[in-house]
Formats: structure tokens, C-alpha cells, sequence
């Protein structure tokens, strides 16, 4: 139904039962999108299958969906994103090229890969 | 007679070529707060080669010293943080005490980036080689560019500047239509804050010219989106054509399982605040719920017992919870999409339109729940 899986940005929720914790997590990945998810439960083992098996960038326990803070990743899989993550040590990353650096202070020329024999 | 806000670029406001401009509209009032002036393509080139001269400046200061610099953005983003949440209420509609969040979110990160300045760690490693070391550092892009949307018209533009920044990239920042002045104060506090100009241009106007004129330029390195996963993809295509790094935030459709075994209270209380908070106007919103069959019966007629309690109005008043809808095009898709949950055989438990009550229907699963403000 495309009012469980469009993104509508607006106070909508679609309501779905089941029967299982493993319907239940197929039913949360049953979405082209993957950012945010929540598990409410007071087994902790429940907790860790969920933590494990749900595809997305943030899985909050016995906690909402909102409320990322800032020195953690923020971002998604599927189609929330392309793979990049904002805040946290990953945002430096996003805005930064890395360089790889030799310096050969040996005085001859040697060979990567050929003279490492 | 509102104030007409010009671009920023070259550290000054400037008139845009196009002599154009569009009002920005209190979503709770539908007064006009102020007007802006519409960027031009020949106002991209402006702010690309300003940004250009401001990289050469920035990304020489080694970044502790830009840290200093962010160090007094955050601090003086602390003391204006109620004016600018009375801002944002005014601008973008949510309640007061979100606004102020968004506002503690931009200082979270700035200190966060600040921190940052003294951390750009690279690696080193050892050679196959004798005599040889290896190692990795990290160096800027050059000229980015932010594009952020209007739910967070603070936090999500400081979330994409002030790494940016630490790393010592120039920006080209074209903020949401809906919300161009908080993007405008943020800029004016990092030029008062000591950021030299140049670092930083603002180009306001629509994504379809302005956003695709950013997105085009050949002189731009990266793009940093956050919006819808249609945008998303059409800049991915365009960033190819000219080889830009591209990072993309997009959609959501957020789960919340609630299992049988849950704290039920602790769940409703999660699932109130996760769907209806900021008007569920939030990437990261609820908006499924997954519950299980043992305790629906319950769960459902506790929520919408809640959710009826919710009081829609002025984000200004102490009373209100949730504000208004962002625009009339917001309004218009949430309302389409509840007549395609309906034809589709979905039950309507609860629905407000323009302020007044409407109705209330509970039917077979699976259903929704939905509340709109007005516009």
C-alpha cells in the first residue's frame, strides 16, 4: 500500500499488526527507505535481533524514532541515501579528500612490488 | 513594510541580477515575515568565485584556528538561542520548545566541529619497503555546496557548514525556500563570529533554477542534499556530468515495532512524540507502526485517545503542541495521501483538518492515524 511505503512528510502514521518479532522485522524492511527505526520491548533479546536484522541507519530501543544527537552518524541505506553520514567523526569525512603520502628516504630508487620480494 | 533580505556573497549583502523576489510566509499567520531576493545563474558564478577566493584564505589557517573561530559562532548562537527559536516558531511553524532544540542542535555541532579542528587525524602505516613511510592526511575539497530543507531551518544547515568548515572547504549554501532567514542569521553569526568573507555565500530562490544552477557548476566540487529521493536522484545524475562528490539525505518511512512484551505507556508516550512531533515533519518521523496483534486493540485506542489530546495551534503559545503544516503544498500531499490510504482500504482513525475536529473512524487494519494543521 503506498500509504505504509511513500514518504508522505507529514503527521501520518500507518498502523501495522503482526504476529512475530520476525514478521514484525520483516515489516519494518518491507520499505525502499532505511533511516530510522524503534523497538519496544522488555526483551533484551528481542532488542539485539531488532538492533541486527533491521536495515537501517539508526535503530533507537525503547526510544523513538527522533532524536539523533550531533557526535553520532546520522544517515540511511536504501534509498535514504548514498552511503555518506552526516554528524559525528564521519562528517569531517564528507567534507574532506583523503591523500595518501610515501616518502622514501632510502636514496635509491625501489620498486613497489618488485623490489619487496 | 517587511524587510527585503539580498544574497550574501563576497561578505555583504548584495541585489541579486534577476530583481526578483519572493516572500517568506509564517505558516500559523500566513502574514509575511520578509521578502527575498531570487538568485540569478550569473549570482551562482558571483558566489562560486567569491567561495573560490575565500577557500584560498580559509584552507591556509590551520584548523585549530578555524576552530577559534567556530568556538565563538557556538557561543554567540548560545546567548541569541531564544530570538532565534521565536524566529524559526515564526518562520517555519513548529512549537517553541523544537525550535529551541534545533537552535541547541546548531550549537551541538559547532562546539562538536570545533573540537573537530584538532582532531583531522590522518594514518600512518609501514612501507613493504625499507626505508620508506607511508601515511595519509586529510585536505579539503575546495567550493561546496550545501542545499538543506526547511524542517530544520537551523540544525541542518550548522550539521552540513560546520564540518565544512573545520575542514576547510568555501561554501555555496542555497537554504530552503521556507525558511531563508534562519539560514541568513546562521551566516551573518560566522561572519561576526570572524569567519573571513568570502567563506561562506548564500543564494536564495527556487531548487528548479537556483538549486540546479549549484548543482550544475562546473566549479563546484561537492553537493551536500538533504531533501526528497526524487531531487536526490536527479542530483546524483547531474553531479556525474561534472564528476561531484555527492552525499545525500533523503526520505524516510521510519519503523517502531511495539512487541507485547513492551512498556506500553513508555511505547504510546515514543509513538506520540516519533508520528506527531514537529508535525511529523521530521526525516527520522514514525510513520509506520508495527504492533503486535496481541496488544493493537489496547494500543490503538490508548494512542488516539492521546492523539485527540494533541492541541494544533500557534507554536508561539505554551499550550500548543503541534504547529501548522509548512506550506499549502505540504497540506495538499498529506490530503492526497489520505485519499489514496482511503481508496486503497485503509481506515481513517482520526483527523483534524483546518483547526476544527473532523472525524473519527477506526476499521479494519492496517490503518493510519493523521492529523494536519493548517497552512
Amino acid at each position: 500500500m503506498r500509504i505504509a511505503q511513500e514518504e508522505i512528510f507529514g503527521p501520518v502514521l500507518s498502523i501495522l499488526t503482526v504476529s512475530s518479532l520476525k514478521e514484525a522485522i520483516w515489516a519494518a524492511n518491507n520499505s525502499k527507505y532505511g533511516l530510522s527505526s524503534a523497538i519496544y520491548t522488555g526483551n533484551v533479546g528481542n532488542a539485539f535481533k531488532a538492533i541486527e536484522k533491521i536495515d537501517a541507519g539508526i535503530t533507537y530501543v525503547n526510544a523513538p524514532t527522533i532524536g539523533a544527537e550531533v557526535h553520532l552518524p546520522f544517515g540511511g541505506v536504501k534509498g535514504t541515501g548514498n552511503g555518506f553520514r552526516e554528524a559525528g567523526a564521519d562528517a569531517v569525512r564528507e567534507f574532506s579528500e583523503v591523500k595518501a603520502v610515501y616518502i622514501d628516504y632510502s636514496g635509491r630508487l625501489q620498486k613497489a612490488q618488485i623490489d619487496s620480494e | 513594510m517587511v524587510q527585503e533580505y539580498k544574497l550574501f556573497i563576497e561578505g555583504k549583502f548584495s541585489d541579486s541580477s534577476t530583481g526578483e523576489a519572493f516572500e517568506d510566509i509564517n505558516p500559523t499567520t500566513l502574514e509575511s515575515l520578509a521578502t527575498v531576493q531570487v538568485a540569478g545563474i550569473g549570482d551562482v558564478d558571483r558566489a562560486v568565485e567569491a567561495a573560490e577566493a575565500g577557500f584560498l584564505i580559509w584552507s591556509e589557517i590551520p584548523a585549530p584556528r578555524r576552530a577559534e573561530i567556530l568556538l565563538k559562532a557556538a557561543r554567540i548562537l548560545r546567548e541569541r538561542k531564544e530570538e532565534l527559536a521565536v524566529l524559526m516558531t515564526k518562520e517555519m511553524g513548529k512549537v517553541l520548545p523544537e525550535t529551541r532544540g534545533d537552535v541547541q542542535e546548531a550549537i551541538d555541532i559547532t562546539y562538536y566541529a570545533a573540537g573537530e579542528g584538532r582532531r583531522l587525524f590522518g594514518e600512518t602505516t609501514t612501507s613493504e619497503l625499507k626505508e620508506k613511510f607511508c601515511m595519509t592526511m586529510l585536505r579539503p575539497i575546495g567550493v561546496v555546496a550545501l542545499i538543506t530543507p526547511w524542517n530544520f531551518p537551523i540544525a541542518i544547515p550548522a550539521w552540513k557548514i560546520m564540518p565544512a568548515l573545520i575542514a576547510g572547504n568555501a561554501i555555496v549554501f542555497k537554504p530552503a525556500s521556507d525558511t531563508p532567514l534562519l539560514a541568513l542569521k546562521l551566516v551573518e553569526i560566522l561572519v561576526e563570529a570572524g569567519l573571513p568573507p568570502q567563506v561562506i555565500n548564500v543564494v536564495t530562490g527556487p531548487g528548479g533554477t537556483v538549486g540546479k544552477a549549484v548543482v550544475q557548476h562546473p566549479r563546484i566540487r561537492a553537493i551536500s542534499f538533504t531533501g526528497s529521493l526524487d531531487t536526490g536522484k536527479w542530483i546524483m545524475e547531474e553531479c556525474a556530468k561534472t564528476m561531484k562528490r555527492v552525499s545525500l539525505e533523503l526520505g524516510g518511512k521510519n519503523p517502531v515495532i511495539v512487541m507485547d512484551d513492551a512498556d506500553i505507556e513508555l511505547a504510546l508516550e515514543g509513538v506520540l512524540w516519533g508520528a506527531f512531533g514537529t508535525t511529523g515533519q521530521r526525516c527520522t518521523a514514525t510513520s509506520r507502526l508495527i504492533l503486535h496483534e496481541k496488544i493493537k486493540e489496547e494500543f490503538i485506542k490508548r494512542l488516539l485517545a492521546k492523539a485527540k489530546a494533541l492541541r494544533i495551534g500557534d507554536g508561539l503559545l505554551p499550550e500548543t503542541d503541534i504547529g501548522p503544516v509548512i506550506n499549502k503544498a505540504q497540506l495538499e500531499k498529506i490530503e492526497r495521501y489520505v485519499r489514496i490510504g482511503k481508496e486503497e482500504g485503509a481506515a481513517l482513525l482520526l483527523g483534524e483538518t483546518d483547526w476544527t475536529p473532523a472525524f473519527l473512524a477506526i476499521s479494519s487494519s492496517p490503518r493510519y492515524l493523521r492529523m494536519s494543521g493548517l497552512t
